[in-house]
């Protein structure tokens, strides 16, 4: 009976402490322990699967010291966000932020900004887009325009959730081509997806490995992509820019950040053998893998990035009304 | 040709690396189902990094191994300490503990892992006959269709309170909805009852209630008998382990209809095994023979619920290799998992990579013949739980209450909410307050609540979506003769047996 308990009660702990971030150590040559990364979102999510890309192709370039992922969910990213900068900014304590990390603070009262953090590499850029049924009648994004403009308010476009990335691409779209859509929030990609395909919704707006499946056999018809350039996976889908419209690159970006007591050292340390792995077969192996694309920025483009962002951000939901 | 394709498939099954890491698979997801607070989830998203470098079949078949380990591994604490494993076992606690406490453990416990067995069979025979049609006919299920299938299950709060008491019943699941509602809503995205707690953004998260008011409120229970020198519970022998053939014959009736029920559920995405469970457990006290029983330490009442969520996690894997649409959590890690290994679910799968769709079939069949060895071989070493001293029993709880419900976001914030339920449980629980009609609200009144609303953000407003749907209509029909079933069951008394005078006096059995 013992043997059984003990060996339920070992099993506990093992898993508690592959999920459990642990403490630091400090070191000569960095890295001298574990580097823990904590992701703000569920498992198995693109988030989730970018950080632990990370982790399995990452150790050899940190001194082979073990790299850790664990997920600290709720609140739209939020729990995590606004702890992540008072961990130890001595490098062994990583945050996955994700542009909630800008968007959040815009939208509801939060206990961070994102200056609380300093942004090391930035690994995935997955780009948002807007997705149709094949059986609609719709073959380009302009068609799609024209009929929001002449019935407004009546195109009903599903998003992964109310505000969320795809959601503020929506009403980026629709301010730039001056036309209204019915927005309707769904609780994460995959119901948006499957409303797409039950005929509930006329257009979806995730990002295109969201819908890629779909797309490849036939069921959905990609119309754009919000990227400076065409996507690897869809080189056929036009990019808004060259339908012209005004809209930037909006996507559910993916990096690296430390808390924003890290010093210069630290992060200069840790870009440099983060840009090792992510430059690496095995990382872009697995990225890819999943569906996923590598867009690397080093810290002082991600840092202007950023900035950028928060930018952007303020002044559309400003104009939006959409903080409560 | 088809005879080779599936000579082929299952011997691919038993290459002795695929075999050995199914083995595996079972045991840990036996193991993660057990511990409360660990789920189905987490132990498949914990192996997913290993798979990264497995061959495509071993490594989806050990997720999927475990996710079948897990949802039986539930049962086990549901039974054994009136504490589910899982949200998916909480009905199971029902009749599952009272059988325990009358010392039937043991059967309980047999007729569980042979239901769970017996579901994640027929689910997956179903998902080989008939995956790509029944996918299409969840298409059907809209928001429209999904609240009314919420009120429908929110419905059953009625059923199952009518044995204890009808308004402490109505009570608690008000009392779910309400916190239910914390957090930032659906539909407009304001925030609500946060009080500017940034942990309350996100709602209450749903493991550690039922973590508190099962498994630590039962600890509570057993503290207060430990230091009232109450000895209440008679010590506890398990005759057999085996399960009986008076016992399956019966069940057979209830599991064939749970499995179907449970498999249809599976193929509806955003129905979970947890509301499926509940479902049938509650149409089981509608249809079966032995209805009268239930809740008093029924066989059938464990019997019901342990098919229906292994029917569900079955299928669930319909939408997921027919559309590549995951219906719940544990199917979007799997999802994951077979994008990454370069596998592309959907109509191709079923005509291009047949080779690893058959051996996906028989993997998933395999896993289920090996669950039940495993399940069996295990269940020796389980059962002795009940030999334990209290004083030893009650650290080991706490420890793994405190655990499970950190570990579901990492957040010490969970571990508080899970000992205040906890502790309101222990105080309410004394005037027979009962826990199922918290654990239904608090799953299915989000889902009624963003399901009507988006429905109206669909219509612009209009209510005709509702009637426009004849499914609704049915359903929400169904709901209503459930929600008054307690006021219209003496009328109909009176009609049709005028002697007899109807009356609900004898049932209150506090």
């Amino acid at each position: 009976m013992k043997k059984a308990i003990s060996a339920v009660l070992a099993a506990t702990l093992l898993l508690a402490a592959c999920t459990t971030p642990g403490g630091g150590g400090g070191g000569a040559a960095f890295p001298s322990s574990t580097i823990n990364l904590t992701v703000a979102f569920g498992a198995g999510g693109g988030t989730d699967l970018t950080a632990r890309a990370f982790q399995a192709a990452g150790s050899q370039y940190f001194n082979d010291q073990p790299i850790t992922v664990s997920n600290v969910t709720g609140g739209g990213g939020a729990t995590w966000y606004s702890q992540g900068h008072l961990q130890d900014a001595d490098g062994y304590e990583v945050t996955v932020v994700t542009v909630e990390i800008v968007t959040l603070p815009l939208l509801q009262d939060v206990p961070f900004t994102p200056d609380d953090y300093r942004y090391v590499v930035m690994m995935n850029f997955p780009a948002a887009a807007i997705t149709v049924h094949a059986d609609s009648p719709w073959y380009t994004l302009q068609d799609l325009l024209d009929e929001a403009a002449e019935n407004p308010s009546q195109i009903r476009v599903g998003n992964s959730g109310v505000n969320a990335i795809w959601d503020l691409h929506t009403h980026a779209l629709s301010q730039a081509a001056g036309v209204s859509f019915n927005h309707i929030p769904y609780e994460g990609a995959a119901p948006a997806v499957v409303a797409l395909m039950a005929g509930e919704i006329d257009a979806v707006a995730v990002s295109a490995a969201e819908v890629s499946t779909q797309v490849l056999d036939g069921t959905f018809r990609l119309l754009a992509v919000a990227a400076s350039e065409r996507l690897d996976s869809f080189p056929d889908v036009p990019t808004h820019g060259e339908l012209g419209l005004d809209v930037p690159n909006i996507g559910g970006w993916r990096g690296l950040a430390l808390p924003a007591g890290a010093s210069d050292e630290v992060v200069a340390e840790f870009e440099a053998r983060a840009a090792q792995v992510i430059a690496s077969q095995e990382f872009n192996d697995i990225m890819s893998g999943a569906d996923l694309t590598v867009n690397f920025l080093g810290s002082a483009d991600f840092t202007a990035y950023v900035q950028e962002q928060q930018a952007f951000f303020a002044d559309m939901i400003e104009e939006l009304g959409l903080r409560e | 040709m088809e005879l080779e394709l599936v000579m082929t498939a299952v011997g691919n099954v038993f290459e002795p690396e695929t075999f050995i890491t199914m083995i595996v698979g079972v045991v840990l997801g036996v193991l993660i189902g057990a511990l409360p607070g660990l789920t189905a989830t987490m132990g498949v998203a914990l192996l997913l990094p290993l798979t990264f470098g497995m061959a495509p079949l071993p490594g989806l078949l050990v997720l999927i191994s475990v996710f079948f380990g897990a949802i039986y591994g539930g049962s086990i604490p549901a039974i054994l300490l009136k504490t589910p494993g899982t949200p998916a076992a909480a009905v199971t606690v029902i009749d599952g503990y009272e059988l325990t406490k009358q010392g039937l453990g043991g059967r309980a416990m047999s007729i569980s892992i042979v239901s769970a067995v017996f579901g994640g069979l027929f689910s997956t025979t179903v998902l080989i006959l008939v995956a790509p049609q029944l996918a299409q006919v969840a298409l059907r299920f809209n928001s429209p269709e999904y609240f009314a299938l919420a009120l429908f299950g929110l419905s059953i709060i009625i059923s199952l309170s009518s044995t204890a008491s009808l308004s402490k019943g109505i009570m608690v699941g008000l009392f779910g909805i309400l916190i239910s509602m914390i957090g930032v809503d659906p539909i407009i995205g304001v925030a609500r009852f946060t009080f500017g707690n940034i942990n309350l953004l996100g709602g209450l998260s749903f493991i550690p209630i039922l973590i508190g008011i099962f498994a630590f409120a039962q600890v509570l229970v057993m503290i207060e008998e430990l230091f009232m020198g109450k000895r209440s519970d008679p010590p506890m022998k398990i005759k057999s382990v085996f399960p009986r053939l008076s016992d399956l014959n019966r069940c057979k009736w209830t599991m064939l209809r749970s499995a179907t029920f449970g498999s249809l559920m599976g193929a509806m995405p955003g129905v979970g095994a947890d509301i499926s469970a509940y479902i049938s457990y509650n149409e089981e006290r509608r249809w079966s023979k032995h209805r009268e029983n239930m809740g008093n330490g029924e066989i059938a009442g464990v019997a019901a619920p342990e098919t229906a969520n292994s029917a569900t996690a079955g299928g669930s894997f319909i939408p997921l290799l027919t559309l590549g649409i995951p219906g719940d959590a544990v199917t979007a890690v799997i999802l994951g998992a077979l994008v990454m290994q370069g596998v592309r679910p959907g109509p191709a799968l079923f005509t291009e990579q047949r080779e690893l769709l058959y051996s996906i079939f028989s993997g998933m069949i395999v896993s289920n013949l090996l669950l039940l060895v495993v399940a069996f071989i295990g269940l020796r070493f389980f059962i002795k739980i009940l030999s334990i001293k209290k004083e030893f029993l009650i650290p080991a709880v706490v420890v793994l209450c405190v655990i499970g419900a950190f570990a579901i976001n990492n957040n010490i914030f969970d571990v508080w909410v899970m000992l205040i339920m906890g502790f309101i449980w222990y105080a309410v629980g004394k005037f027979g307050f009962p826990q199922s009609p918290l654990i239904i609200a608090l799953i299915l009144g989000p889902m009624a609540e963003r399901e009507f609303r988006r429905s109206l953000v669909l219509s612009n407003g209009s209510y005709s979506i509702f009637w426009e749907s004849p499914i609704v209509v049915v359903l929400v029909t169904l709901a209503m003769i459930t929600l008054f079933m307690p006021v219209l069951k003496p009328i109909f008394l009176k009609i049709f047996k005028p002697a007899k005078p109807a009356s609900n006096g004898g049932q209150d059995n506090e």
